[in-house]
């Protein structure tokens, strides 16, 4: 999805338009999800966490300034959202976290593998390319790393997941 | 796409949870003032009511605005007229010699106007402006060659067309590349009209509705197995492969180029070794530049200049060959570092076999991701179109490689310098060709020493 179509959107949300607030929860919902869950590495305090970035983003619509990149804008948001709610876990104890994380990953293989293969910041990289459409530059650009960090990374991040999904 | 990340976003979607109530019953802040979703009746009735009146306000003085400036065409009528160049396109205009619509009259052509961009730049503008753009996109994708005379026939079956604006345009633009040409009108039979372009009617109204592309004319004469052998010769076998082809070239050249940049940079490192006035903390060429050559504090020897103005020279080359910049040391060594470890050796074998390959094109991917080689693009378009309108589609795509290829396998002769063609001199060459007879003649004759298209 574009990050002018985010914007747009973002505009009539602060506007008081429940329509495009749905349309944008539809059409980001996978993308933020994903996005968070490479952060807090649970279902529920993804879930939760996914909660809390769209009622900000309900609430903040207005501060979004008309014309900038919104895609970029909402994973700030969700960034942000995900590192506060990671130094809330740090006060829970590992067997609640361990808890939390063993419910998970049984029907869902490729989310699993990921999990288990890739880096944090791999998983990252696949899912601003795979889901929110960015290009490697793009990527480089919000991940504040090299060009060429982020091509070979994504390129090993698949030959991985496809090595342990043919595993599967 | 690949089935992982189909998987992937099933698997996403059975997990992404629905929005809790009191999400979706928030109110919005803007600019620092509450604006409550849900609005008491009467004030809602109310702000409709003005928000509807400033709407049609707006919406009225804009089309009066219109009607003012740009009063609705009356007594509009059009002609066509075609290009031929090898490629060859046919235009309509309307009366006031604006393109209104551009269709391809050969496949060649179908390269150029299967382009977007292209025909939104010809559409609406002077009909010189129009010619001179397909001209232009014709020397870029190297179907003019500027290294020889150039020929342009332009033809119509309607004598009220002016065509000499378009002649002269055109002639000026191959001049000042510094090609001698022959650009010639051409008025003709309504019949002869129809051969040149290709189809049974050629007045406006026929050619506004024929299909953009020459090739789609045929289509609907042919069957799903025809489709899918034409598609499998002229895209998998033809653009497909010339793509990856002209990629794997460019990253050769690269390697060639930065390696020879390197070499460079470590001469200069050791000149500076042995300079006398200064001592710098980093021996590449970037940070001298920056801190010594462009100081009037220290003195640099001869020899250090002349090893540094060839590098900036080899830099502007590099830049000018493939639209890169390397403006640090450690740009060139990540670049070097990637091109000299590309497997050359696989991906020239993976070519000349192509064919064969195909059926296990998978294995291949990450090996074409490091030629920076769109493997999801190369996925797609390799496997056979299931209808007549997926052909176009994936034809489409597969032109944009083609383009790409014939692009960089032409940009240094389409931006190479030459001299312009004298009109006296490019008047001679004119008489010298008529003595042998006429321009027809010349360009028929060119014509047919061609590869059919």
């Amino acid at each position: 999805m574009k990050g002018v179509e985010v914007g747009e959107l973002l505009v009539r949300i602060a506007q008081g338009d429940n329509v495009a607030f749905a349309q944008l929860y539809k059409k980001t919902a996978r993308g933020v999800y994903a996005f968070l869950y490479t952060y807090l590495h649970n279902r529920a305090d993804t879930e939760d966490t996914m909660q809390t970035v769209y009622l900000k983003v309900r609430k903040s619509a207005g501060h979004f300034k008309a014309g900038t990149n919104g895609r970029a804008w909402l994973l700030q948001v969700a960034k942000n959202h995900a590192l506060s709610e990671i130094k809330k876990s740090s006060r829970e104890s590992s067997s609640e976290i361990l808890e939390k994380m063993s419910v998970d990953q049984r029907d869902f293989c490729v989310t699993d593998a990921m999990q288990r293969v890739l880096t944090e910041e791999e998983q990252r990289i696949v899912a601003l390319h795979v889901l929110w459409g960015y290009k490697h530059r793009e990527i480089a650009k919000q991940l504040n790393v090299p060009l060429g960090t982020v091509t070979s990374k994504y390129k090993r991040s698949v030959e991985k997941l496809r090595h342990a999904l043919k595993e599967v | 796409m690949a089935s992982w990340k189909r998987k992937w976003k099933k698997e996403l979607d059975m997990q992404i949870p629905t929005l809790d109530q009191n999400v979706l019953s928030v109110e919005s802040e803007t600019n620092g003032s509450t604006v409550v979703l849900k609005s008491k009746n009467h004030r809602k009735w109310w702000i409709s009511l003005s928000a509807l009146t400033a709407v049609a306000a707006i919406i009225l003085s804009v089309v009066v605005g219109m009607n003012v400036l740009n009063p609705p065409p009356t007594n509009l009528t059009y002609s066509t007229f075609s290009v031929e160049i090898n490629p060859s396109a046919v235009f309509v205009v309307d009366n006031n010699g604006k393109v209104v619509s551009v269709k391809s009259a050969n496949s060649d052509a179908d390269i150029i106007i299967s382009n977007d961009d292209c025909v939104n730049q010809m559409v609406g503008k002077p009909m010189s402006q129009a010619v001179e753009l397909f001209v232009d996109y014709s020397a870029k994708y190297g179907f003019i060659n500027l290294e020889e005379d150039a020929a342009v026939r332009v033809s119509t079956a309607d004598e009220k067309l002016t065509l000499d604006g378009v002649v002269d345009k055109v002639e000026e633009y191959l001049l000042s590349k510094g090609v001698k040409s022959v650009v010639f009108s051409n008025y003709v039979t309504e019949e002869d009209f129809s051969k040149i372009v290709g189809a049974e009617k050629v007045d406006a109204e026929d050619v506004k509705k024929l299909p953009l592309l020459f090739i789609e004319r045929s289509l609907n004469d042919k069957n799903q197995d025809e489709i899918n052998q034409e598609y499998f010769q002229t895209v998998i076998l033809g653009n497909v492969k010339s793509y990856i082809e002209s990629l794997v070239n460019i990253a050769e050249q690269k390697r060639e180029k930065l390696s020879l940049i390197e070499e460079q940079n470590k001469k200069i490192a050791e000149q500076c070794k042995n300079e006398e006035d200064f001592i710098i903390l980093y021996d590449d060429y970037w940070f001298l530049k920056e801190f010594v050559l462009e100081s009037e504090l220290f003195t640099v020897s001869e020899e250090l200049k002349g090893l540094c103005a060839q590098m900036e020279l080899m830099l502007a080359e590099y830049q000018k060959t493939f639209g890169e910049n390397i403006e640090k040391q450690y740009q060139l060594i990540v670049l070097n570092e990637k091109y000299s470890s590309l497997n050359f050796e696989e991906i020239r074998a993976f070519i000349s076999d192509f064919e064969q390959k195909l059926s296990i094109i998978d294995a291949f991917i990450l090996l074409l991701n490091d030629f920076d080689i769109d493997s999801d693009l190369i996925l797609d378009l390799v496997s056979s179109p299931n209808s007549a309108e997926e052909y176009l589609m994936k034809l489409s795509k597969s032109y944009k490689c083609a383009r790409q290829t014939l692009e960089n396998e032409n940009r240094l002769s389409y931006e190479q310098e030459r001299k312009p063609v004298d009109k006296d001199e490019n008047e001679k060459h004119l008489d010298s060709i008529k003595q042998n007879g006429s321009l027809n003649d010349y360009f028929d004759a060119r014509k047919d020493k061609l590869p059919s298209s």
